[in-house]
């Protein structure tokens, strides 16, 4: 945890005199990680002679954790010696929900289009995936879990139905660096705060929230209006949003006065639709 | 896969296809979703024996952790037989490999691993795992898992595992949960956070009728109604636009007006008109956008020539894309570019992928230029 705290605030027993909280900036290190899947996903495979390659872009909210994808997909290939050959665009809506450590994504995956299977036309594709409980791997740049499938192929003016039973998938994260890594660390900072403290303790000014990648690279810059209280040597400060689109992206940090270290379990960050405790 | 009708035909050519292969796809529908079926299934989690599973726990890189797990969790498909061994992998002191135990123990879809779980998804437990507990419990089939979800609902305290139960109760037939959700939004005891939660989840589901969520939207409670909202914006293949139009009326909220255009945007049904009637009279920059998304999204599934709003619209959302100090109003705008499927949307966003002063927004214009449209 790197904090800088400058002298911000000279108390003498329980009465405080105004000062400029003229610089603030604290970086998280890791122990309340805010991950970011944003990017281009790309899943290509080959099953039983038949390739799969489904590519979409991935844009989260930073304020929801929505995350909402647009992209393509081709299936083509030989299954049981019919010849498919089917294209066409994705949809993706999926959520994060964060309980403790963990991160899981839910959501669906459509996929409409068309194609041919042994020369005959497809009028219509329609598949709906359901994502359940994929897990967000980290360390392996992955989010993983099972999906079903319903659906319908629409051939030589009849309605087919399609399914697919629970059926495991690992999905690449973004690539974000040269390596074709995930390098979303997790990390995120609250700069660039300006604010002052009046003679009863209370804080208020302005700040900047941002989660970094890898190299230190913010994804976003959220204007954050900052308010609090110092009270007993103990000081509660407070940086969320300044919109009501990005209110709910909220840092709260609780920290003593005279070593500047945060209170255990009594700070918090929230942002991308995730919450920790620090 | 040895399917006599469709193998045999499927070396005729399509102009001399003998009308048996047509009967063969037309009639006997399980040839095609059988097809379908090989082609994926040929990838879900073999049905490893433990010591396959065990020859992979020397693991080394977080990869091969990934494949442990994943071995870890298919073992359950061998049924009754993988539990003694998940009752003991249950007590490894790393977290990720008992969550994928409980996975796994969630696949044998016996009532021992039911009994396990449900001593799991309990408050006092870490909450990783009681939430993994809840969401195993959630997907297995046993249909009296319902009743036990619910029971387990009723014990717990702790808000975050309440919402996985609710997640887990959300993704049940509708058929058993029916009553427990009217119940439960009825009962005053119950968070109004985790009532809005349950109807975008059993929205997201797609478990819970329309004119479940659509009935909710008359509550007089805003969370109610924001969550139907947002389950009527994840629900597949609803037709419920005047409902939601109607509902839009009586809001004041601008955030709440955000997601009634979200639902509004998603109906099969929705009237670009209408949506842009409605988008006129907004004054909440924040709600217009959602609306102007809306009008994107419903033009974009049926594009027609000469659509006189079509410029206008994508000079507003370029204008947002370019000038609003919240990144993520501006990618928003950049989908709502997107979703419109025409020339001049990616026109657009070539644009924004040139001359925005968001590197981030940059590259997503550039990456969102390069698809079809």
């Amino acid at each position: 945890m790197n904090i800088i705290f400058p002298l911000f605030l000279f108390c003498v027993a329980t009465r405080c005199f105004a000062g400029s909280l003229d610089l603030i900036e604290f970086e998280s290190q890791g122990n309340a990680p805010i991950y970011v899947i944003e990017g281009d996903i790309i899943y290509n495979n080959t099953i039983n002679g038949v390739a799969v390659s489904l590519n979409w872009e991935s844009s989260m909210n930073e304020a929801t954790g929505s995350l909402a994808g647009e992209g393509d997909y081709t299936i083509s290939g030989s299954v049981n010696s019919l010849a498919i050959d089917w294209a066409g665009t994705i949809g993706a809506n999926m959520n994060v929900k964060v309980a403790g450590s963990v991160v899981r994504v839910n959501g669906k995956l459509t996929m409409s289009g068309g194609g041919t299977i042994a020369g005959y036309t497809l009028d219509r594709l329609s598949l709906l995936y359901t994502f359940s409980n994929f897990d967000l791997n980290p360390n392996a740049g992955q989010m993983a879990g099972y999906v079903s499938l319903k659906g319908t192929a629409r051939l030589l003016g009849r309605n087919l139905p399609l399914s697919l039973p629970r059926t495991y998938l690992a999905i690449d994260l973004p690539d974000e660096d040269m390596n074709g890594q995930w390098d979303s660390t997790g990390n995120w900072k609250i700069s660039d705060i300006d604010a002052t403290v009046d003679g009863k303790g209370k804080i208020t000014g302005t700040g900047k929230f941002a989660v970094l990648d890898d190299a230190g690279a913010s994804y976003d810059i959220i204007d954050q209006k900052i308010s609090g209280t110092v009270k007993n040597g103990v000081a509660n400060l407070i940086a969320a949003g300044n919109s009501k689109a990005t209110s709910k992206i909220k840092v709260i940090l609780t920290y003593r006065e005279s070593d500047d270290q945060t209170v255990a379990k009594k700070s918090s960050v929230s942002a991308y639709g995730q919450s920790r405790k620090f | 896969m040895q399917r006599g009708g469709s193998k045999g035909v499927s070396q005729e050519t399509p102009a001399n296809a003998p009308r048996a292969w047509i009967n063969s796809a037309v009639h006997q529908e399980t040839s095609l979703e059988e097809a379908w079926s090989t082609a994926f299934q040929s990838d879900s989690v073999p049905r490893p024996t433990w010591k396959e599973v065990q020859d992979t726990r020397a693991y080394s890189t977080p990869r091969g952790k990934a494949n442990y797990l994943q071995l870890l969790e298919g073992y359950g498909f061998r049924g009754a037989e993988a539990v003694p061994n998940f009752r003991t992998v249950l007590n490894d002191p790393d977290q990720e490999i008992r969550r994928a135990a409980m996975r796994g123990l969630g696949r044998t879809e016996t009532a021992e691993a039911e009994s396990i779980l449900m001593s799991y998804a309990k408050d006092g437990v870490a909450i990783e795992e009681s939430t993994e507990a809840a969401l195993v419990l959630g997907q297995m089939g046993n249909p009296s898992v319902t009743g036990k979800l619910q029971e387990l609902l009723r014990q717990a305290q702790d808000p975050v595992l309440r919402e996985h139960l609710v997640d887990a109760l959300a993704g049940r037939a509708w058929e058993q949960t029916q009553p427990f959700f009217s119940a439960h939004l009825r009962n005053q005891n119950v968070p109004l956070e985790e009532k809005q939660n349950a109807l975008a989840m059993l929205g997201m589901r797609d478990t819970a009728p329309e004119v479940f969520l659509t009935n909710a939207l008359g509550d007089k409670r805003e969370e109610i109604r924001a969550g139907a909202y947002q389950g009527l914006a994840w629900r597949n293949d609803t037709a419920v636009s005047e409902k939601i139009r109607s509902s839009l009326l009586r809001e004041t909220d601008s955030g709440i007006r955000s997601l009634g255009y979200e639902a509004w945007g998603n109906q099969t049904d929705a009237s670009r008109g209408e949506i842009l009637a409605n988008y006129r009279k907004e004054t909440s920059p924040e709600v217009r956008l959602r609306a102007l998304k809306a009008w994107a999204r419903t033009y974009g599934r049926s594009p027609a020539e000469g659509e006189p709003f079509l410029p206008e619209a994508v000079s507003i959302l370029e204008q947002v894309a370019m000038t609003d100090r919240n990144p993520g109003e501006r990618r928003e705008a950049l989908k709502a570019l997107q979703a419109t499927r025409t020339k001049e949307g990616n026109d657009a966003l070539q644009r924004i992928a040139v001359g925005n002063s968001n590197q981030r927004i940059r590259e997503l214009a550039y990456r969102l230029s390069l698809r079809r449209y």
